[in-house]
């Protein structure tokens, strides 16, 4: 065993490399063992098992509209964080910031119509997602539960576009949610009582705007962001995703 | 049932008869924790509930002056704007008519070319009688007057929160 | 009983990482066949999805700078648009809730969603998984291209052919 020295000079010399590896664990070995140590040495990659069906790569299968909802996903938190730097959730101030963002702010319209369009496509892009695995028999066993947590995906989907709706407090918005609150009322028994509840009043007003920013901004993300976790780790618990049998 | 610890000896039960005095009270305990817990959850899902309802709103009054009699001369409808109501004065009587369409809370426009509808509604198309009837469309049920009184102004107030069942026009 | 005599077939090895748990009369899944039709996930897998994420995103940018994210007059609680309209997807509701807001807002949104929720515990035959309209399950797949054509059909009436009042147009006339 060779002397270590840890003095500067050496410490100085090595920087690069130490820090490199210090970052990035990289398993020695067979170049599949290196290519494993990729997946499970990273956080982000490592929901994936080492290997993976040859299936699962074909294109014609899945038509990758999963993997399309969760980037729409992505797009939407990141552009959706930087409008929030613009965006005031009064009703004074709110159709104001899109002016703003449109008139105002550089690169602002980009990024609003591209928040307006991905959320757009990922509604559609989630229900074509569930007919894939409708039509592939995808939600059989043991995959039944992973299917429920799709349903839970799709109606959070919706309610986070239908709170996202209201947002820009222009007529569209305004009228959509007072009809599509009102739906509410014809619930037996508590409808009045649950619209109440979702505007924070009886009409459409700050108070609603303001609940709706809240569920759209923090709540509603954050329940999505943790289903999605619980989504991509039952696929692979339940075995990866579905395929014909071998023979 | 003993229980007994790595040494063999027999830990302090309080045990005195069998084991199934043991699984009752065990049974028990399990089902006291269990109901302590659905309680604990109710209680917070109720004051959460509480929490989340407003008690004071910062809306506009719901009983509110309209102006004079002459500011109505008979035969008009006038539209209250902000409100949602329409002041209608005819010879028997004058009376405030909600402009809040029963189907979804869009708001009515009144027409005044036909006689038979006095209100269509823009958004899934109710139609209503000049007297709030519903004549068809989604709407479940007539428009409802609200009731209206003279102050002792002479300042004519509808009160938005009581509607007018009977339907009687304020003579004046 | 049979079990155990063959368990001494496989010892257990001092340099594996696995143990035999058991052993299960049938078929051996395996037999003369390694781990076949895997492949590394690194770096098929992961580049295929690296490159999905560019389309999308490039896509996704490319429709932003051409086209505008619609912005209406600002709120106006004293007039109506008209016709009013529920978002796109939502639009399919809406027309539903036009005949009757407590059966099509309601009852409908409500026997959707718990019929779908309830799907995969009510179909179990394992049939047909992996294949797209494996033709072993003709009835679920009508029962199910019902729905979505249905839905389809309504978003397009109430998007397309609903103009003021919600009196039904047809566009090209
Ligand atoms: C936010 C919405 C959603 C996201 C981001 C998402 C994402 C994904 C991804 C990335 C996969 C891997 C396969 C693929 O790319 O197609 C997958 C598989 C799956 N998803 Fe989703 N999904 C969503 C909603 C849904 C919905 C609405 C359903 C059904 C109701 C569903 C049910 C399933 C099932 C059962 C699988 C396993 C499929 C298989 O094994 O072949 N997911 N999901
Ligand atoms: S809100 Fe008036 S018809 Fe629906």
């Amino acid at each position: 065993m060779n002397k270590a020295t840890y003095s500067l000079a050496e410490s100085i010399k090595l920087l690069p490399v130490n820090i490199r590896n210090s970052v990035i664990r990289r398993g020695g070995g067979s170049e599949d063992q290196e290519r494993a140590s990729v997946v499970f040495g990273n956080l982000f990659l490592h929901l994936h098992p080492v290997r993976v069906h040859l299936n699962t790569l074909r294109l014609g299968y899945t038509l990758g509209l999963g993997l399309i909802s969760f980037y729409l996903l992505v797009i939407l938190i990141i552009s959706g964080i930087l409008l929030m730097f613009y965006y005031i959730p009064s009703i004074d101030m709110a159709y104001n910031s899109m002016l703003d963002l449109e008139f105002a702010v550089s690169f602002g319209v980009v990024l609003r119509n591209m928040h307006r369009w991905a959320a757009h496509a990922m509604v559609a892009f989630v229900f074509f997602h569930m007919c894939r695995v409708f039509y592939t028999a995808s939600y059989k066993s043991p995959r039944e539960f992973n299917w429920v947590v799709g349903v839970c995906l799709l109606l959070l989907t919706l309610f986070l576009s239908f709170t996202g709706y209201l947002l820009p407090w222009d007529q569209l918005a305004f009228w959509a949610i007072t009809v599509g609150t009102n739906i509410v009322t014809y619930v037996p028994w508590i409808g009045d009582e649950l619209r109440y509840l979702m505007l924070g009043g009886t009409e459409v007003g700050q108070m609603a705007l303001l609940r709706f920013y809240v569920l759209h901004i923090a709540v509603l993300p954050m329940v999505m962001a943790a289903l999605v976790g619980v989504h991509f780790w039952r696929i692979r618990k339940d075995g990866g995703l579905s395929r014909p049998l071998d023979n | 049932m003993a229980f007994e610890n790595s040494s063999g000896e027999t830990d302090l039960s309080v045990e005195t008869s069998g084991k199934p005095v043991a699984e009752n009270r065990r049974g028990f305990v399990k089902k006291l924790a269990v109901t302590a817990l659905a309680l604990g959850a109710g209680g917070l899902t109720v004051q959460f509930g509480r929490f989340m309802t407003p008690n004071v709103l910062y809306e506009a009054a719901k009983v509110f002056k309209v102006g004079k009699l002459g500011d109505f001369p008979i035969g008009s409808r006038i539209v209250i704007e902000g409100r949602g109501v329409e002041i209608v004065r005819g010879k028997e009587g004058i009376h405030a008519i909600s402009l809040v369409c029963t189907h979804l809370g869009c708001l009515v426009n009144p027409v005044k070319n036909d006689p038979e509808v006095g209100y269509a509604c823009p958004c899934h198309g109710s139609r209503f009688a000049p007297t709030g009837k519903v004549l068809g469309g989604a709407a479940p049920t007539d428009l409802p007057w609200y009731e209206m009184y003279m102050d002792h102004m002479g300042t004519l107030v509808v009160d938005a929160s009581t509607v007018n069942h009977k339907r009687t026009k304020l003579v004046v | 009983m049979q079990a155990s005599e063959k368990e001494e077939l496989f010892p257990k090895g001092s340099d594996k990482t696995y143990s035999l748990m058991g052993i299960v009369e049938g078929e051996p899944l395996q037999v003369e066949r390694g781990p076949d039709n895997m492949v590394m996930t690194y770096p098929h897998l992961v580049v295929r999805e690296l490159l999905l994420f560019l389309v999308v995103f490039i896509v996704i940018l490319g429709v932003s700078m051409v086209f505008n994210a619609p912005l209406e007059e600002p709120a106006n609680a004293l007039h109506s648009t008209n016709p009013a309209k529920a978002p796109w997807y939502f639009v399919g509701i809406q027309e539903l809730v036009s005949y009757s807001a407590f059966l099509g807002g309601i009852v409908a949104p409500g026997v959707i969603v718990l019929s779908l929720l309830l799907l995969p515990y009510l179909d179990r035959n394992p049939r047909g998984v992996g294949v797209w309209f494996s033709g072993t399950r003709k009835f679920g797949i009508v029962m199910f291209s019902l729905f979505v054509i249905v839905m389809i059909v309504l978003i397009l009436i109430g998007e397309f052919l609903r103009g003021p009042n919600w009196n039904i147009y047809w566009p090209w006339l």
